[in-house]
């Protein structure tokens, strides 16, 4: 763990996406405008529960922020997985989601956030879009925002 | 002509609510503000209008009903929930923010020092918020898009 830590201390950004093209603009993107992130992917809902799980047993590698996918493949699983996480343990409820759709449907947009996305924002068309949303996510999220720490103990 | 973007502001210290009014009237302009010097002023408000902002700034400690108390409040009833609400403060604890997170805070603000940094945090968090964010509609009174 940890041993591609350079100058900056690295963010753990579990990002749910299941459509593999996506995933690598989404990657190539972060690498150069949010390169402090260190993205852990998986392609479905149910992998990203079983990692969260996972993590609950070792809190510190608990990430710092969820990138999520709605349609995966349908809207229930993307909602589903928001359920899942707020009802688990607090070091993981408090987590901020943060949506990244392609939806702008306005039931998918106001069920996400009933449900406690923290923020919900549209997905790039092309490869311009996803650097600019990453370092616009990035400036938010970590030089802007007080996060919430993911474990009690060192 | 877009209709400007609303958001509030709630903050029991009036020389903080002023510094913040000077900050939009000169550097956004295309925002509307309206402010609350309490929880329960905003409560009051919240429960007899229609309008939704596009942003809540809620200061974390104030007397009376405080921060946390309107954050949950906000956070449990049904047309409200959907607001984003950022809480801000210049002094609260680690407990305090965790809290905050916990009771659905969209995300939490060290209050800075100065003029200059309160207008560079503004500025993010309205473009964060306001442009980048899709808000979620909430509208009883105009017709279904």
């Amino acid at each position: 763990m940890n041993t591609n830590r350079t100058q900056r201390k690295k963010v753990k950004v579990l990002v749910i996406e299941d459509n593999d093209d996506h995933w690598v603009l989404m990657e190539k993107a972060m690498a150069s405008s949010f390169a402090e992130a260190s993205p852990i992917r998986v392609a479905s809902a149910e992998e990203g529960l079983k990692l969260l799980e996972d993590w609950l047993l070792e809190e510190w590698e608990m990430p710092k922020l969820i990138l999520q996918d709605l349609y995966l493949p349908d809207n229930e699983d993307g909602l589903g997985f928001i359920r899942r996480i707020k009802d688990m343990p607090l070091s993981c409820n408090r987590i901020p989601i943060v949506m990244l759709s392609s939806s702008s449907i306005r039931t998918d947009i106001t069920e996400a956030y009933q449900l406690g996305v923290s923020s919900y924002a549209l997905k790039p068309v092309d490869f311009q879009g996803w650097l600019t949303l990453f370092n616009d996510l990035r400036f938010y999220w970590l030089e802007t925002v007080t996060l919430p720490t993911t474990h009690y103990s060192l | 002509m877009k209709k400007p973007h609303l958001l509030y502001v709630v903050d029991d210290s009036p020389d903080y609510r002023m510094l913040v009014e000077v900050v939009f009237r000169r550097f956004l302009p295309d925002y509307e503000l309206r402010f609350f010097e309490s929880g329960n002023e905003l409560k009051h408000h919240a429960l007899r209008t229609a309008e939704r902002p596009g942003l809540i700034l809620l200061d974390r400690h104030m007397p009376g009903q405080d921060g946390a108390q309107v954050l949950q409040l906000l956070k449990q009833h049904p047309t409200w929930q959907i607001v984003p609400v950022v809480m801000v403060s210049n002094n609260a604890s680690q407990e305090e923010k965790e809290e905050c997170y916990r009771l659905g805070a969209n995300s939490f603000l060290q209050k800075p020092i100065g003029f200059e940094p309160l207008k560079d945090l503004l500025t993010s968090t309205c473009y964060y918020w306001l442009y980048l964010n899709q808000q979620a509609s909430y509208s009883p009174l105009s017709p279904a898009q």
